[in-house]
């Protein structure tokens, strides 16, 4: 930005060679936030279970109550409580298991004895699916403080998932918990239970979950809630707000739409008008002016002459748009009937005959055919004439296949000239010499 | 005077549906560039967005 106020080109010329190198560096960085967006919104389409996270059934007392005799034994523990988010891509070795919760069962993987006592246990629902997992450790030094490894562990899969962990401390014999890129110690049972239950077990039946997705979206971050929003209005104020209108003309296409099949509008019906549009500059920004089209409705139009004034029904406008002129404002246009007919076929011909040949008749077949006429130009229109025959070329009684001439308000049905054949009959001059 | 009756004029449904839209898109975007561990590659692309 300032490389372009400036006139910095080579500056921007650099910056711009460096963009797509720039985004992929980017993806690169932050892949792991890009793909953990990528599945949030993937995860959108649950939203109204945000909160009870599928774990609503899960009866959170066992685990305080483990988590906290195992604090008073110092003995260490790692429980993770899995949100929507999946984890399994956070998580590397351990077991599978599928197993009821219960405090025996705790007690038993996390004894020290115990092979994988230093893992942690994943419960989904209210199922230990996984003992003994390792899970990603967190860079956060300032968050961790004087914490170990063990409570590195529950705060790096915070940052990375949505998933809650409760982590008992074998050194100091405190429970924690990690959530959402936090950690905290609990001091008590009941605060922690508390805390389960407000994040993590408030069942969809509770008003608190009717009221938490107002409640989420309006509590906390205050300062960076009216950043957004005073940013997103200076934003509008210099990019989209504009006091000055403007004007363009564009020369759109006329479309005659829905003329009865047995109608016919004249050739020189115009097929262009220039439009002249009036709104503010980001409405034609938003304008693609190939789409614009003037189409009249000609479903009930009569035969003759028709004057149609154009009006903005006709074009389909974009909003806040608005039609100012329109050239021509009047459209002028002649509109035939097709109507059937039956006509005499004439043979015309020309030049003379060789002066030795005198003509007989000039016959043709059929010496009627049926045509489609104007309506109006049915009483002047009695025949149609085949393409001249020229005489001077005849020497004897001929047939001929001429084609027939159909002037501007005539035509066939079949689209193709109906075949005539003329026969023109001669014979010698009686008082040519021998 | 003129300024507030223009904007009155040009301000359109639209228009607050579009703030609204963008500030959430600023908002979660404030909201990652809080919660990232790589806050600071951020700070120096915005840096060089701005050069």
């Amino acid at each position: 930005m300032i490389a372009r106020t400036f006139d910095m080109y080579m500056t921007a010329a650099l910056f711009q060679a460096a963009l797509a190198i720039t985004a992929i560096a980017l993806i690169v960085v932050f892949q792991e936030d890009l793909r953990r967006a990528f599945s949030r919104i993937a995860l959108l389409g649950k939203l109204p279970r945000l909160g009870s996270a599928g774990q609503t059934s899960l009866d959170c007392d066992v685990l305080v109550e483990t988590a906290f005799e195992l604090a008073q034994k110092k003995v260490g523990a790692l429980i993770v409580i899995r949100g929507d988010e999946p984890l399994e891509r956070h998580i590397r070795g351990g077991s599978l298991i599928d197993a009821r919760i219960s405090k025996a069962l705790l007690d038993s993987v996390f004894d020290p004895h115990s092979m994988g006592h230093d893992g942690a246990v994943i419960i989904e629902r209210d199922r230990i699916r996984h003992f003994a997992a390792h899970l990603p450790l967190s860079k956060n030094l300032k968050e961790l403080g004087t914490r170990g490894t063990r409570h590195s562990a529950a705060l790096g899969l915070s940052e990375v998932s949505d998933a809650m962990v409760i982590v008992v401390s074998e050194e100091r014999g405190q429970v924690g918990l990690a959530w959402n890129g936090k950690i905290e110690t609990v001091a008590t049972a009941t605060e922690l239970k508390g805390r389960l239950g407000m994040e993590r077990f408030t069942g969809p039946q509770g008003p608190q979950q009717r009221i938490s997705l107002w409640h989420r979206l309006l509590r906390g971050n205050t300062g960076l809630k009216l950043a957004s929003v005073t940013l997103a209005c200076l934003a509008w104020f210099l990019i989209s707000f504009e006091a000055d209108t403007v004007q363009k003309t564009f020369v759109v296409p006329i479309e005659y739409r829905k003329l009865p099949e047995n109608m016919f509008i004249e050739d020189a019906a115009p097929t262009e008008a220039r439009i002249t549009l009036s709104g503010f500059e980001r409405a034609f920004n938003l304008l693609v002016p190939g789409t614009l089209k003037a189409s009249l409705d000609l479903s009930n139009v009569e035969e003759g002459q028709q004057q149609i004034v154009v009006e903005e029904s006709h074009i389909k406008l974009p909003q806040n748009l608005t039609l100012f002129r329109v050239l021509p404002r009047t459209l002028s246009f002649r509109v035939h009937r097709w109507v059937r007919s039956n006509v005499d076929v004439e043979a015309r011909a020309e030049g003379r005959l060789p002066e030795n040949l005198k003509l007989e008749s000039i016959s043709v077949s059929p010496s009627t055919v049926q045509i489609l006429i104007w309506e109006s130009q049915k009483a002047n229109t009695k025949r149609v004439y085949t393409e001249p025959i020229d005489l001077s070329r005849i020497t004897k009684t001929t047939d001929l296949k001429p084609k027939l001439v159909l002037p501007q308000h005539v035509r066939v049905e079949s689209g193709r000239a109906p075949e005539v054949q003329v026969k023109v009959s001669v014979v010698p001059m009686s008082d040519s010499p021998p | 005077m003129s300024m507030l009756e223009d904007l009155h004029r040009a301000f359109r449904l639209a228009d607050a549906f579009d703030i609204v839209f963008v500030a959430m898109f600023l908002y979660a975007l404030f909201m990652w560039f809080k919660a990232t561990a790589s806050r600071q590659v951020l700070v120096g692309i915005g840096i060089l967005a701005l050069t």
